[in-house]
């Protein structure tokens, strides 16, 4: 832009200077010109004025023949002096062109013969001779005179002519450069005009140009406002600081109120003013580290010095990058991580607390194991000691007492088994493995022949049962499930258990007295049970035992049964059961 | 069924145990001397004939009846100590509890426990499983041969 208006101007300047030299130099030749016509003007009058002059001298010596005034003389001689004087003039104007200075030359001879024959009428006049009457005189005065008036008339002649060149060419050179100037103040004009557009129109795109710039600067502020707003309203503190010295640059609300301190009070301060000293190191450490290594640095776990106190941050530690790559600022990042800290605390207490009760859980079912069953075995040895040693000494109530108190023994010790079983099915360890479900089965339908080898069992057990689970809770499960289904199928002279897997759920039917649907949701819960236990014995732990295994597993349980007709027990040990 | 010379040490300290146990062996006819010791100590100090069984005479036990809940020291501790000892390393031991937590059992059979039996609460089993075990360590099982 700058060069175009450079070169715009210097071609303007140029033609205007162009057409500035043409008119001097036409103006100076129009003068000159005008200088010739005015000196050929000159030339004639002198020209004509010789002959005036002469006229006169001759009226004047007319005079003094005719009337011999000597008066006349005087105008004579004035008339005579007034003519050399002119003559000389026409010498001198003509001076530079030669035909002109010859043929003033032959005038001047012309009117010095003419002269000198009037000289001579008047000497004689003097002398008292009249010559007005001697033709031959008059004669040779006429031809003197006509001479002189020929050469004048022809010099006037030739200088009219003269003058008549230099009239037109003047007049030419006057419309030439009349011509040149309106050519001159045309182009003027046109560059005036050339120049005012193009101011106006360039003003017209500053204009335009300074209105963009003033909407790009607005959106330039609302883009800043709307980050100082992100940044100011950011839950977590986030402070800059320069590369340099480590002074804060800038700070959020959110690290004024977690600091306590103003940012009046931040800003331009390192961590030395703010901080305890060691703390400060600490911090300004991880500054150069970020800074040095162009990383982020992850601080997961700082303490601070606040004006409430002291506070843990979880803080991150961003070079960004200055003019010319190398890291101008630090952009830092902390989280409040104080209560969650607290929190994990307080979580490890629990957790310490719950383990100690879990011990505390431990030796209690050691104790009950132990310490429980030990005064039932004395209870049950005793009372059996009695019925072998004091027969005799008791009525048949009596021994049927102590049988009573036997029989008591035993079951209490068979809840205290089954309690344990269940909070072991809890306490213990959990690992799955791949287990196949019917191979357990099997060993535990085996146990169950041998104990009992007198029934009339038929176990359908098919290959592949296999799953992911752990194997001795498996076990516990299908031991209490086998186990049921053999119990309450034993008034059957003959039955059928059977194993299976339908969609994702293993099931465990028999044929057995099975129960009221009305009472399964009752199935589950601890020491419930839906048979008296003079008809089945149990404690009503198992089926609580099984469930918490198949919870454990992230499993369910379900049963159907019709009284009667026997019952299945559903169970899946995985919420993504895979039987392969 | 009978070993005269045979001693059985029984380890335990609860009285009715400790009777109902004598009544067990004396059912099943199982004649041989009874030692009872009532805590660990006592029991360790009567095989090593120190402190109160100081200078007592008469060697070892043929089997060691072992419960582990005791006083003072545990079992599982007295059969570190008889398993450490050279003297009574190969000494017959067998466990005699009313646990049958993992824990013990998988303790008692790394410390080289010979048997483990859980005392049944019904006396019968009870009579049962000590005629058992008589019958086996002391008339079927020969003991390791005695150190000079």
């Amino acid at each position: 832009m700058r060069i175009f208006e450079t070169s715009a101007l210097v071609i303007a300047l140029g033609i205007l200077s162009i057409v500035a030299v043409i008119d001097a130099r036409t103006t100076d030749a129009l003068v000159v010109t005008l200088r010739w016509v005015e000196h050929t003007h000159r030339v004639i009058e002198v020209i004509e004025d010789v002959g005036t002059s002469m006229g006169a001298a001759r009226r004047a010596r007319r005079a003094f023949l005719v009337t011999g005034d000597v008066e006349t003389l005087t105008e004579y001689a004035t008339a005579i002096a007034a003519t050399d004087a002119r003559l000389d003039e026409v010498r001198d104007l003509v001076r530079d062109r030669a035909p002109e200075t010859e043929r003033a030359g032959h005038l001047g001879v012309a009117v010095a013969a003419r002269i000198a024959l009037m000289d001579a009428d008047i000497a004689a006049r003097k002398s008292g001779l009249s010559l007005l009457t001697d033709p031959a005189a008059m004669q040779r005065s006429s031809d003197a005179a006509a001479r002189v008036d020929s050469i004048v008339g022809a010099m006037l002649h030739d200088e009219r002519q003269l003058l008549r060149e230099r009239e037109s060419a003047s007049e030419g050179r006057v419309a030439a450069t009349r011509n040149l100037l309106t050519v001159g103040a045309a182009l003027g004009f046109a560059i005036l005009i050339g120049a005012f557009l193009g101011l106006r129109h360039e003003n017209a795109r500053r204009r335009a140009s300074e209105a963009e710039l003033g909407e790009r600067r607005e959106a330039l502020r609302q883009a800043n406002a709307f980050l100082d707003s992100v940044i100011e309203n950011l839950p977590t503190m986030l402070f800059i600081k320069e590369a340099s010295e480590l002074r804060f640059t800038r700070v959020n609300r959110a690290a004024e109120r977690l600091l306590g301190v103003a940012r009046e009070d931040l800003l331009g301060k390192n961590d030395f003013d703010l901080f305890p000293t060691e703390q400060a190191e600490f911090f300004q450490a991880k500054d150069r580290s970020a800074l040095d290594g162009h990383a982020v640095v992850d601080v997961p776990e700082e303490p601070i010095e606040t004006k409430d106190g002291r506070r843990w941050l979880h803080t991150m530690k961003v070079p960004i990058p200055g003019d010319g790559g190398a890291p101008g600022f630090l952009l830092g990042i902390s989280e409040d991580i104080t209560e969650r800290k607290r929190a994990a605390t307080e979580l490890r207490r629990a957790k310490e607390a719950a383990e100690a009760a879990s011990r505390e859980l431990e030796s209690f079912s050691y104790s009950v194991a132990h310490d429980l069953r030990a005064p039932l075995r004395g209870i049950d040895g005793f009372s059996l000691a009695l019925l072998e040693d004091y027969q005799d000494q008791l009525d048949a109530e009596g021994v049927d007492y102590l049988h009573r108190v036997r029989s008591a023994a035993k079951r209490m010790a068979e809840l205290i088994d089954d309690l344990l079983a269940l909070s072991r099915v809890t306490r213990g360890n959990f690992a799955r493995e791949r287990v196949d479900v019917g191979a357990v089965a099997r060993t535990v339908a085996d146990q169950l022949r041998s104990a009992d080898p007198d029934r009339d069992v038929a176990l359908v057990i098919p290959d592949g049962l296999l799953t992911s689970a752990d194997p001795r809770l498996v076990r516990v499960a299908l031991e209490n499930l086998i186990g049921n289904a053999w119990k309450f199928s034993a008034k059957k002279p003959s039955t059928l258990i059977e194993l299976g897997a339908h969609d994702d759920a293993f099931y465990v039917r028999d044929h057995g007295a099975g129960f009221d649907m009305t009472y399964a949701s009752k199935l589950f819960g601890v020491f419930q049970r839906l048979h008296a236990v003079s008809e089945f014995d149990g404690t009503g732990i198992g089926l609580a035992t099984v469930q918490r295994i198949v919870h454990r597993h992230g499993g369910r349980i379900w049963a159907e049964s019709k009284v009667g007709e026997g019952a299945t027990f559903f169970f899946t040990l995985n919420e993504m059961e895979s039987k392969a | 069924m009978t070993s005269p010379d045979g001693v059985i040490l029984l380890i335990e300290d609860n009285l009715d145990d400790e009777k109902l146990t004598l009544r067990a062996l004396k059912k099943n006819r199982i004649s041989n001397a009874v030692v009872v010791a009532r805590d660990g100590q006592e029991a360790l100090d009567w095989l090593f004939a120190t402190g109160v069984y100081e200078g007592r005479a008469g060697g070892l036990p043929q089997i060691v009846l072992l419960d582990l809940q005791l006083p003072k020291i545990s079992g599982l501790d007295v059969l570190r100590r008889i398993r450490a000892d050279a003297t009574t390393r190969l000494l017959p031991v067998v466990i005699l509890t009313s646990s049958r937590e993992d824990g013990d059992r998988l303790q008692g059979y790394s410390l080289g426990t010979n048997s483990y039996v859980r005392k049944p609460v019904d006396f019968v089993e009870f009579v049962e499983a000590v005629r058992q075990l008589g019958l086996y360590w002391l008339v079927l099982n020969e003991p390791p041969p005695t150190r000079g």
